[in-house]
């Protein structure tokens, strides 16, 4: 059984600046070595040596087997190697790997590529295969060095997996870690995810309970698993303390719960709250009342996690992406990877864009003089489109620059692509999804109601002396400012002016409706801002809500910090006003200033959901804890903070985003 | 029917169970020393005025009609004296320095705004409270609103000082639990920190009681006025009378009605700045526990 103090201590002592020395050692000479070959195979051949080359260590703490060496870069060295790489950001089909393993997953395709009879099916299998096969080279060494140091589970576990079907709950886990390993840290990418976890680990959920285990012993196992999880970054944050490594400040997701939640869903967030670290964000999708008892565990296990996991409405997404015109078993079938953007779990690659909407808001304000808020909102829902439809061009044309990347290790676990012999970017699998985040969606909307009140309606500033003061950055009219600021603003459940901000959003997601895609193509608009409100807020100009040209503009879901004054279950009624059902990913991130029971966070969470909510991050701040973590960082190795989508540990974070979360409106 | 209130304060999650809009009634009969809410004890409207949030606009200066609003070098000086509580200046004050406290309102205008939050009720067994100020002091408004809130399947609690001399039979019918404080259970004392004596208090909660409702005791501790064991002894003693007692709950002095003081043009008049950690009462509280006949919490 494994210790867990010491995996969460090795993870604790890791270095931000160390990188995967082997990789960067090797790489760059096999580059050289196949500098001429010119055939298919070149990435598979470069892969193959690769795994052959590096070394198996197990330490006598792990419980399962899979670790890269870390080592600082060699001088010189520019970590991390680009020669294999994959954009990441998607969830494998773990189901297919463990009831198939590497060699079912191979005979489908030599299958299917017999059928096809083609040239292009003929050169993917077979370069299929020199990886398949340096895949289970590279397990049996590990398993050879496991049986010399005594572990014979781990050893007899890495001798069938993952090149064959999974046999036991402990073989299943290593068979998704090794896979899950190399692609985050050999193939190279941040954000892989573990996807509906607790739906393909079931069985052996079950199978492991007849043959006579305890749920106690599988939450221990599962608990080293997620520990291990956070040795693909380490501490590394995601916008400071980078690791060099191809998976830099890569985090962890993982889903469970749905349509039909089982046994093991709650087995999982109890293994959360004993591993209780950073690194994997459970997401749940909740549908309150397909599991009483599973629900009453979210929130138990939520209390005390808080900002380690997080909550979707289950229902409000399925309904989104059947509306969408996706099938069934492909709209229930969603998940969450890389924050809070929304998978087709196991289908294909998707993509993602950040749309400017503040800068093209300002953008169209400064285009003409209008008369009206419709006419703004009209030219706005314009230029989100073109922009949009730039970007999705580019994604579905012949140039897309990630085509000409391999992503040839992902396309194996991709069902969609690997039972037809095609490379994911290729553009021809069934189901291709393209997130379009709307950033600053309270700024604007809270811009739109100053507008139209003081332009269109008090008339106390013609258009274009209002345009002035905003190029002005409110120069001389700080009085005005003051004055904007305290208007009742967007997330104090007032309809008459939460209005502006939903019809923004609004006119977003219609900008999406208008996009011409091709007909395996999906767009999902979302209100979702990552890090953008901050860093994008640089080239934003002054803004009509009061903001000055380079401030932070409203993150996620929420309104501009401070502007929210009426409480929660106002800021919550105000929020449930946001057209998620065309929207149905992104996030929200509430904070409380002091810990609140399990009966409260599901009261104030499923009221929300009830409304028509969509999603809920949970944090408990405490100011006094924050400061001192700021003043004294070596007391606080361990405290998280949510940020976005996400658990970070706050001591690595900068000094501006430190100042950021201690910023929050946090409810009493 | 209309009643005069300062607040209604969603999310309230202290004044009962689950999570509740407390409505806040003015005006007070009690004069408690540490009143967290010193703009409850006026019947009128009263003006708040935060001098850091005036943005120096000059609105109030215009419309003041006894010309209290001076500014020199931009620096608002404002007179309290001769004020006639007109509020021309709060209704025009562009960054609410200048505040009103305290309007008359409808029922049915505060149950629209208590109803706006009933699927939170009902998801965490929650629902509406009376606080104040004092709400019996408003005995026939404060009725009408909780009859009001009972017929629409509101949870209703009071939070109350006792102090009244109303037959409560009637407006125990609306309420489901009193929220009753008791401040100190020294006779000599309670007049000297609250300004009345207890005797209708603790002969109305005696009568509560008696015809069957369902009673929380909340007690202040404040300290150098009640934290002492005779109080404690005291509260145990009042617990032990009571057999429809649900709860004891001892709250810790805080300090946020001191700088309302201030925002009211008044000198507070016990100006104690810390929170009383709880754990100061925790010993206190250990050894009455066993004499109460009820949970004992420490909030």
């Amino acid at each position: 059984m494994p210790n867990l103090q010491i995996l969460k201590d090795l993870i604790f002592e890791s270095d931000n600046k160390a990188c995967f020395i082997e990789r960067e050692r090797i790489l760059p000479c096999l580059e050289k070595k196949y500098a001429e070959d010119n055939s298919s195979e070149k990435y598979a051949k470069i892969f193959a040596d690769l795994l052959d080359s590096v070394s198996t260590p197990v330490l006598d703490c792990d419980f399962f087997a899979g670790r890269v060496v870390e080592e600082e870069p060699d001088p010189g060295m520019s970590a991390p190697c680009g020669v294999l790489y994959s954009i990441g950001h998607m969830s494998y089909d773990y189901e297919t790997l463990l009831k198939k393993g590497i060699s079912g997953i191979l005979r489908d395709m030599e299958n299917r590529a017999e059928e096809l009879a083609t040239e292009s099916a003929r050169r993917f299998v077979y370069a299929a295969r020199l990886i398949a096969e340096s895949i289970k080279r590279y397990a049996e060494r590990y398993a050879a060095t496991a049986a010399e140091k005594g572990l014979s589970e781990m050893a007899r576990a890495l001798s069938v997996v993952p090149y064959r079907p999974a046999y036991d709950f402990y073989s299943a886990l290593q068979s998704v870690w090794l896979i899950h390993m190399i692609a985050s840290c050999y193939v190279g990418s941040r954000d892989y995810a573990f996807g509906r976890f607790d739906r393909y680990m079931f069985p052996y959920y079950e199978q492991a309970l007849r043959e006579g285990k305890t749920e106690e012993e599988l939450i221990r196992i599962l608990a080293g698993f997620l520990i291990k999880t956070n040795e693909i970054c380490g501490r590394a944050t995601h916008n400071y303390k980078h690791k060099p490594i191809p998976s830099n400040s890569s985090k962890q997701y993982l889903t469970i719960g749905g349509d039909r939640p089982n046994a093991f869903s709650s087995v999982v967030l109890r293994a959360a709250e004993l591993s209780d670290m950073a690194q994997p964000t459970v997401t749940v999708l909740l549908k309150p009342e397909a599991d009483l008892a599973f629900t009453d565990q979210v929130f138990h296990t939520f209390s005390r996690l808080s900002d380690k996991m997080n909550v979707y409405n289950y229902e409000v997404t399925h309904r989104a992406l059947l509306a969408k015109g996706l099938p069934e078993e492909v709209a229930s079938d969603f998940t969450f990877s890389g924050c809070c953007a929304l998978d087709l779990h196991y289908h294909t690659i998707r993509n993602e864009q950040y749309v400017p909407s503040p800068v093209l808001f300002l953008t169209t304000l400064h285009e003409k003089e209008y008369r009206s808020v419709e006419e703004i909102l009209r030219a706005f829902r314009e230029n989100l489109r073109v922009c949009m439809q730039e970007f999705a061009d580019r994604v579905m044309g012949p140039d897309c620059p990630e085509r000409e990347r391999a992503y040839f290790f992902d396309s194996l676990f991709l069902s969609d692509t690997a039972k037809n012999c095609q490379h994911a970017a290729a553009g021809r699998a069934p189901y291709y999804l393209i997130n379009f985040f709307h950033i600053g969606a309270a700024t604007i909307g809270d811009s739109f109601a100053a507008l139209d009140r003081l332009v269109f309606q008090e008339k106390r500033f013609s258009y274009a002396a209002f345009m002035k003061i905003l190029d002005k950055n409110y120069e001389g009219n700080e009085a005005l400012r003051t004055e904007i600021f305290n208007m009742v603003r967007f997330g104090n459940d007032d309809e008459s002016v939460d209005r502006y901000t939903v019809l923004s959003a609004e006119a977003f997601a219609g900008a999406v409706d208008d996009l011409i895609l091709k007909p395996n193509f999906f767009a999902i608009p979302s209100i979702y801002t990552l890090e953008r409100d901050n860093t994008m807020a640089e080239i934003i100009g002054a803004t009509p809500d009061g903001r000055h040209a380079g401030d932070p503009v409203s993150e996620n879901q929420s309104p501009v910090y401070g502007a929210d004054r009426k409480g929660i279950t106002a800021l919550l009624r105000s929020l449930a006003r946001y057209p998620f059902e065309r929207m149905p990913a992104g996030g929200l991130n509430l904070s409380f200033s002091k810990k609140h029971s399990p009966e409260m966070l599901k009261a104030i969470v499923l009221s929300y959901f009830e409304m028509g909510g969509l999603h809920a991050g949970i944090s408990f701040i405490d100011r006094e804890t924050l400061q001192d973590a700021m003043e004294n960082p070596e007391k606080y190795k361990s405290l998280t903070v949510r940020l976005y989508g996400f658990s970070e540990y706050f001591i690595n974070l900068p000094l501006w985003q430190q100042i950021a979360v201690l910023n929050r409106t946090a409810y009493e | 029917m209309t009643g005069m209130i300062f607040d209604i304060q969603r999310f309230s999650i202290q004044d009962g169970p689950g999570i509740r809009t407390t409505v806040f009634l003015k005006g007070c009969p009690l004069h408690c020393l540490w009143c967290h809410n010193p703009e409850s004890g006026d019947c009128r409207p009263e003006l708040f005025y935060e001098e850091k949030k005036c943005a120096g606009c000059l609105r109030c200066e215009a419309v003041c009609p006894k010309s209290l609003h001076r500014f020199e070098k931009g620096d608002h000086f404002f007179q309290r004296e001769g004020c006639l509580r007109c509020m021309r200046c709060a209704g025009v004050c562009p960054t609410k320095a200048l505040e009103r406290c305290g309007e008359e309102k409808e029922t049915g205008e505060i149950l629209s705004v208590v109803l706006k939050d009933e699927i939170f009720y009902r998801q965490s067994n929650g629902g509406m409270t009376l606080s104040g100020g004092e709400p019996l002091l408003q005995y026939d408004f404060s009725t009408s609103l909780l009859a009001e809130a009972k017929a629409m399947g509101l949870h209703t609690a009071v939070e109350t000082s006792g102090y009244c001399t109303r037959n409560l039979e009637e407006i125990n019918r609306y309420v489901d639990l009193w929220l009753y404080d008791i401040k100190l259970t020294d006779r000599e004392q309670h007049l000297r920190y609250t300004g009345v004596f207890p005797e209708i208090i603790w002969e109305n909660l005696r009568f509560l009681n008696r015809i069957g409702a369902h009673i929380v005791m909340r007690c202040p501790i404040i300290p150098d006025v009640n934290l002492t064991e005779e109080h404690f002894r005291g509260v145990a003693l009042l617990a032990r009378e009571l057999s429809h007692l649900q709860a004891v709950q001892f709250e810790p002095y805080h300090p946020l009605g001191v700088r309302k003081n201030f925002r009211l043009g008044k000198k507070p008049p016990y100006t104690a700045e810390n929170f009383l950690n709880p754990e100061e009462i925790v010993p206190f509280v250990e050894k009455v526990r066993d004499r109460i006949p009820a949970k004992v919490e420490v909030l």
